[in-house]
């Protein structure tokens, strides 16, 4: 919005370039003669242009017309204001005499706005050359400017026209005038309220008074009404509504306005039977509307006093009037004269005085203005009387001047065709005459004179004004004035003095701003919309979603446009549209125009500029533009990943990798101890790596920080949680971590609280340079240079050290726990045939499960054994550790002295001969089963034939006959230095429980495990495997 | 001061005496100190047990009291070496009595072997990297004391001062001095020290007899460091009143032949024993650091630990 202003003022300056050498081309003469008489004028002109390119340079534009090569500075260095030039400034203000860059704006905004006006100038009232800024209620320009009107009369008759017509063309003026500097002030909104609420009152008013007409006249025949000359041409539509006057939805009073329409030439007072009845209607509605226009003061006198509001007002006012009364009268054509109708009006202003006797009322002052209005008023009115036509008529036969009378019937005095020339109504001039000279002695009081206040009586004294009247146009308006009527003899005197007194205020009052006055009243209706709108929107003081959107309009996008254009901008032209063209080429209304453009902030936000733009296609997706919108760059709310925070990544890397291995190892423990297991018993443990992600894509319109406090917050979560982590905490509970996160935060506010302390203290020697500046900072917040170095040397590099070495430790425990398998695995083949030994088929394998879910702990992957064999082999291993806890015995012996026995023969009747005798008739038996086949080692057997696994309780202890065999050997498993006696090797294995016995021996040991040795396997006959299961079978036994 | 109240007169001359004090204290200056170590390990028992109820323990561990001085790196270091030693001695102990019973032969070579590994039984902490995980590796030989070495550090500049200080000492006076460096508040005297310190009041009666030790370990060092920072104050003192002096009386500076013998360095003032402790209880800045624009009143009231 600053901008867009500080463009239009830019405007301005152009336009005055251009204005200037416009006037020198009209009257070079003129322009010459000025510059270089005044050097007060060139100053202030150097100044104000200096200030313009201030204003620009405050508020850089990017168009190349309005751009500015000063910087702000610059200016600064350049206004440097000596007192002197300052005053001179003020004084040409004041004198008017710094005002030709100004005029030359005005002259200029005319050519932009108002063409045609601008051509009509020298033929009607042209704006003065210079004009000056007014310090008189009325311009002084029309003195310069009406020479010719001033000069002319010479007789009452012709004097009262020209009076009525210079006070119009004055007014006309005055607001030519006022409108011409309008562009050079700078409106605020502060009266738009009251314009607002004065327009409702209006328009409450003017509703009551139709109303009232209305309930009064109920539709009456329009063949009644007065139509005046029209009922002749519109007899039969005239008389057709009547017929149908029922369905008809309109007033009496909306007809007539409709017939006087329709029938150009005639107001819809016109009256055929009335004579001067349409004049003095027609004139008298005119003041009444004008004087309730102004609605700065008028708002009291709208509308009839209420009871209510001054309970005493009708004891005191016997005879209450008001501006609505008046207006209802005047409908009902109330009025005979011009004197019933003048007396009406003061009659209220004479109300107020006498009612509001306290010379300190407010509403006096309103009441003394409207009273000094309708004066400057009156004479505007003819003064007629009506009279019927019979009446006038019969008496015209006598005089000759018929003529002119009957003509005057057709020619509005105040009709808004005012161009055309009344030749005025001389009969009923004369007859008013009387009446005035009448009025005027009795209502002077002479206590104006006694004061002698030379301007008052100036403006007041009616006698000498009466000459005046012709010569200057001030009197003019008190020559006609008729103060306080009759009616109110006693008081009138007082409030006469009164009135002297408030007066002079008043008129100091006004002559402060009359440029700003005009400009209020004119523009009135326009700022009381623009109010009424922008109330809407706000309505009970918060915005209204329910309101219908603003919008910017044609008319709107025209003056838009323009403006646009005005910067030369080619661009913006080229891209006009058609229709838009139109709406370019339009004029706006003129009130419309009056306004400045911050009360028509749609029409004048500018395109958004520079990186604001939003181009997006049809999807809604944004383009994204190189110096407009843009992605925010990554990384504002990760890690940065270097130093410090790479070395806490990587340790938390290696903390994951180990936690993975501990978990394995929890497993494979769980899995020696427990006999059985369920696939869903181990819950994977695979931690996602450490990735910190970027919040979504996100636009960014300007350089500089990004501000968002709950992703910071987030992010600082974040790297709490991944300090957590670091110091070892695997998970924590969320109030913990909010409170570190909240504390932590409270911390850098105070450590950013203290660097900008010491940022902005200034020593003796200067500033804090920034290393200090930290320093200062980390001690006062109770960190030492050394704290901190402990915690990245002690706490973060040695960390890093001593986790990779627990890592080692634990991987190489971790191989300790599945040596067993490894083992097996180097030998794949035989490892396979020992699996289908214990078991007949694969059935994991079958499956095609991971049945134990060791692919989901990766231990296949990691080992490159398949799954089945795996499982046999930590299956072994769990069998190997019990029998080898139960026979501890033999774990202190290296085996690998020892050769495995050799496989047993099966057993023959051949063989049975040598075994002992006791069990020889056993095997005959068996044998004999069998069918004399060798019998079969029972783990050779197919898994079908074998006898059933154990069954084991819900304890997991294996409870068997072998129990005594262990608790006998159990006193030496405590010594384990002993060494073991010698398996009987060549024992033949001997079925059922005997096998027991030699099962150990077959078995080899499996190390101390727990010890942390490494047993030693390589040598190992993987034939021994076998032996080894035989615990297992022989539990079934 | 023939009063009852101060129990540890001796032991506390001892340990000043190691800490570098050659005078002997008066009875006053020992009975602040004496007062200053209670006070400290009152507090620290009393920490040790909050944090154990914290723990959900009634009765304070080893690892509590360690937990109170773990910022002291140095000083952990220490302890756990004199703890590691301690179990060493005690395993020693049981070994000698098996071994003396059993074969002395291989004594020598097995005994050393055995000390050498039972050393390697490090105390852990419930802090340290090992706790990250759920399971615990084996012991390895592999253990890095990088930074038990540098722990050692200040024990070893400790150890060097000592040792400077007894070279130049006959055999009596070294004997004196290592007598006075087993100086404990604890050592044989575990009841005393309990009911010396309220244990019944702050904590259980009976603690573990580590405990008392650690305790015994730390007054130690307490007491050290107080001598130690009221040396440094006495000493600019000093330096102070002879400048003084050589400013004011320059005369009197003047010895002459028949002056008596000088004054030998007069022994530490409880005054000096109170600025110590006043410096050694200086709120840390850490401590404020979070009231900075705050306000707030009264900084921390409790006796900060040594």
């Amino acid at each position: 919005m600053s901008s867009y202003s500080s463009t239009n003022l830019r405007v301005q300056i152009l336009r005055d370039e251009r204005s200037r050498t416009r006037t020198n081309s009209i009257d070079p003469a003129e322009a010459e003669k000025e510059e270089p008489i005044d050097p007060l004028t060139v100053a202030c002109r150097a100044r104000y242009a200096r200030f313009e390119k201030a204003i620009a340079a405050i508020f850089p534009s990017r168009r190349p017309c309005c751009a500015t090569d000063l910087t702000v500075h610059e200016l600064l260095g350049i206004e440097e204001p000596n007192d002197e030039d300052e005053n001179t400034l003020t004084n040409g203000v004041g004198d008017g005499k710094a005002t030709p860059v100004v005029k030359a704006t005005r002259a200029q905004e005319d050519d932009d706005y108002d063409m045609d006006e601008e051509d009509d100038e020298p033929a009607a009232a042209p704006p003065p050359p210079l004009p000056q800024k007014p310090r008189s209620p009325i311009p002084p320009t029309i003195q310069i400017s009406s020479p010719d009107r001033t000069k002319s009369p010479s007789g009452q008759k012709d004097s009262a026209t020209a009076t009525r017509e210079k006070l119009e063309a004055d007014k006309k003026a005055a607001e030519e005038a006022a409108r011409l500097s309008f562009s050079t002030m700078f409106h605020t909104l502060e009266s738009d309220r009251d314009a607002m609420l004065d327009q409702q009152k209006l328009d409450e008013s003017d509703r009551q008074v139709n109303l009232e007409a209305n309930v009064q006249g109920v539709p009456g025949k329009l063949s009644n009404a007065n139509l005046g000359a029209s009922s002749l041409t519109l007899k039969h539509l005239i008389a057709r509504i009547d017929a149908k006057r029922e369905r008809v939805a309109v007033s009496d009073m909306e007809l007539r306005n409709l017939m006087s329409e329709v029938k150009k030439n005639r107001s819809k007072w016109a009256s055929e039977d009335k004579v001067g009845q349409e004049e003095l209607y027609e004139a008298a509605e005119k003041v009444v509307l004008e004087l309730r226009a102004q609605t700065e003061h008028s708002t009291a006198f709208l509308n009839r006093v209420n009871k209510r509001e001054a309970p005493d007002y009708f004891n005191i006012i016997k005879q209450p009037m008001d501006l609505g009364t008046v207006m209802k009268k005047l409908k009902q054509l109330a009025y005979k004269s011009k004197k019933e109708f003048v007396d009406d009006l003061n009659l209220i202003w004479q109300n107020c005085l006498q009612y509001n006797a306290d010379p300190k009322h407010y509403l006096r002052k309103h009441a003394i203005a409207m009273q000094k209005m309708t004066q400057s008023l009156i004479p505007l009115i003819p003064d007629i009387t009506i009279r019927d036509r019979a009446e006038v008529e019969a008496e015209e036969n006598g005089p000759h001047d018929q003529d002119a009378d009957a003509e005057s019937d057709d020619e509005p005095i105040m009709s808004s065709r005012m161009n055309r020339k009344a030749p005025g109504t001389s009969k009923a001039k004369k007859g008013a005459k009387p009446a005035r000279t009448e009025s005027t002695p009795e209502a002077k009081p002479p206590i104006v004179n006694i004061q002698g206040i030379p301007d008052i009586k100036a403006r007041d004294s009616p006698v000498p004004a009466h000459i005046l009247a012709e010569t200057s146009g001030l009197g003019s308006q008190n020559g006609f004035g008729t103060p306080p009527p009759a009616h109110t003899p006693s008081n009138g005197h007082i409030s006469q003095l009164d009135l002297d007194a408030t007066l002079e205020k008043y008129e100091v009052d006004d002559d402060l701003d009359l440029e700003y006055k005009t400009w209020k009243t004119m523009t009135k209706k326009s700022r009381a919309r623009a109010a009424s709108e922008r109330h809407k929107l706000f309505r009970s003081g918060k915005i209204q979603l329910d309101e219908p959107a603003l919008i910017r309009g044609r008319v709107g996008m025209g003056r838009f446009i323009r403006s646009e254009l005005s910067h030369g901008d080619k661009d913006a032209a080229k891209d006009i549209k058609a229709p838009l063209a139109v709406a370019v080429e339009e004029q706006p209304d003129e009130e419309d125009e009056m306004l400045p453009n911050y009360y028509k902030v749609l029409d004048s936000v500018p395109e958004l500029p520079w990186n604001l733009a939003w181009l997006g296609d049809d999807d809604d997706e944004i383009d994204k533009y190189n110096d407009t919108l843009r992605m925010a760059p990554k990384g504002i709310f990760t890690q940065p990943a270097t130093g410090l925070a790479r070395n806490m990544d990587s340790n938390m890397k290696i903390m994951q990798d180990t936690r993975k291995i501990c978990h394995k190892i929890g497993v494979i423990k769980q899995m020696q101890v427990q006999t059985q297991v369920y696939s869903n018993q181990f819950v994977k443990y695979d931690p996602a790596e450490f990735i910190e992600k970027e919040p979504e894509d996100f636009l960014v319109s300007e350089d500089g920080p990004v501000m968002s406090g709950e992703v910071s917050k987030a992010a600082f979560q974040r790297s709490v949680a991944k300090i957590f982590y670091h110091a070892g905490f695997e998970d924590f509970q969320p109030t913990a971590f909010d409170l570190v996160t909240d504390i932590a935060g409270s911390f850098f506010k105070k450590m950013g609280k203290t660097v900008m302390l010491y940022q902005e203290t200034v020593l003796p020697t200067g500033k804090f340079a920034p290393d200090e500046i930290l320093l200062h900072t980390l001690a006062e917040n109770g960190l030492e240079i050394e704290s901190l170095e402990s915690y990245i040397k002690d706490d973060v590099e040695r960390l890093s050290i001593k986790l990779m070495q627990l890592k080692e430790r634990m991987r190489a425990y971790l191989d300790d726990l599945l040596r067993p398998t490894l083992q097996d695995a180097e030998n794949p083949e035989a490892a396979e045939e020992d699996m289908r030994h214990f078991i007949n088929g694969d059935f994991t394998d079958d499956v095609g499960d991971d049945y134990y879910g060791f692919k989901d702990l990766g231990l296949e992957r990691e080992w490159g054994m398949s799954i089945s064999s795996g499982l046999m082999r930590v299956l072994q291993g769990r069998i190997a550790n019990s029998y080898q806890t139960q026979s501890a015995s033999n774990t202190a012996l290296p085996t690998n002295e020892y050769k495995a026995a050799p496989p047993f023969d099966p057993l023959s009747r051949e063989l049975l001969k040598d075994q002992i005798g006791l069990v020889q008739n056993f095997f005959l038996a068996k044998l004999h089963a069998n069918g004399e086949e060798p019998l079969i080692e029972d783990e050779d057997l197919p898994i079908k034939q074998r006898a059933p696994k154990p069954r084991l309780p819900p304890s997991g202890k294996i409870t068997t006959p072998r129990k005594r065999p262990v608790s006998g050997q159990g006193g030496n498993s405590k010594k384990k230095k002993r060494p073991n006696p010698p398996p009987p090797v060549a024992t033949k294995p001997p079925p059922g429980g005997s096998t027991a016995i030699i099962a150990p021996t077959a078995t080899p040991p499996l190390s101390e495990e727990n010890g942390g040795l490494a047993p030693k396997f390589e040598e190992k006959d993987i034939d021994n495997t076998p032996g080894m299961m035989s615990p297992e079978s022989i539990m079934a036994v | 001061m023939a009063n009852d109240r101060f129990k540890y007169k001796l032991e506390i001359q001892q340990m000043m005496f190691v800490s570098g004090e050659t005078g002997e204290p008066s009875p006053e200056t020992t009975g602040i100190i004496e007062d200053i170590v209670r006070g400290q390990v009152i507090e620290m028992l009393i920490q040790a047990t909050a944090q154990a109820a914290r723990r959900g323990s009634r009765s304070i561990s080893t690892d509590d009291l360690i937990f109170l001085i773990r910022h002291d790196k140095a000083k952990v270091s220490r302890l756990r070496t004199y703890l590691s030693w301690k179990e060493v001695r005690k395993t020693a102990k049981d070994q000698d009595r098996d071994v003396d019973t059993a074969d002395l032969v291989d004594d020598s070579a097995a005994g050393d072997a055995l000390k050498m590994r039972q050393k390697r039984a490090k105390i852990s902490l419930p802090w340290e990297v090992a706790s990250y995980f759920s399971e615990q590796p084996p012991e390895g030989d592999d253990e890095d004391d990088e930074e038990e070495a540098e722990a050692n550090v200040a024990t070893l500049a400790r150890l060097k001062s000592a040792d400077e200080r007894t070279k130049g000492m006959t055999k009596d006076e070294y004997v004196h001095f290592s007598e006075c460096r087993q100086a404990s508040f604890t050592f044989r005297k575990s009841k005393r020290f309990r009911e010396w310190a309220g244990f019944g009041l702050v904590t259980d009666a009976k603690p573990n007899d580590d405990i008392v030790d650690i305790l015994g370990f730390l007054t130690f060092e307490i007491v050290q460091v107080l001598t130690e920072e009221a040396l440094r104050i006495k000493d600019a003192e000093d330096k102070l009143q002879i400048s003084n002096k050589e400013n004011d009386k320059k005369r009197k500076r003047d010895r002459f032949l028949f002056d008596g013998p000088g004054e030998g360095r007069t022994p530490v003032e409880p005054r000096h024993i109170e600025e110590a402790f006043r410096r050694l209880q200086r709120p840390r800045a850490k401590s404020k650091a979070m009231r900075n624009f705050e306000g707030g009143g009264v900084l921390k009231t409790r006796v900060g630990l040594m």
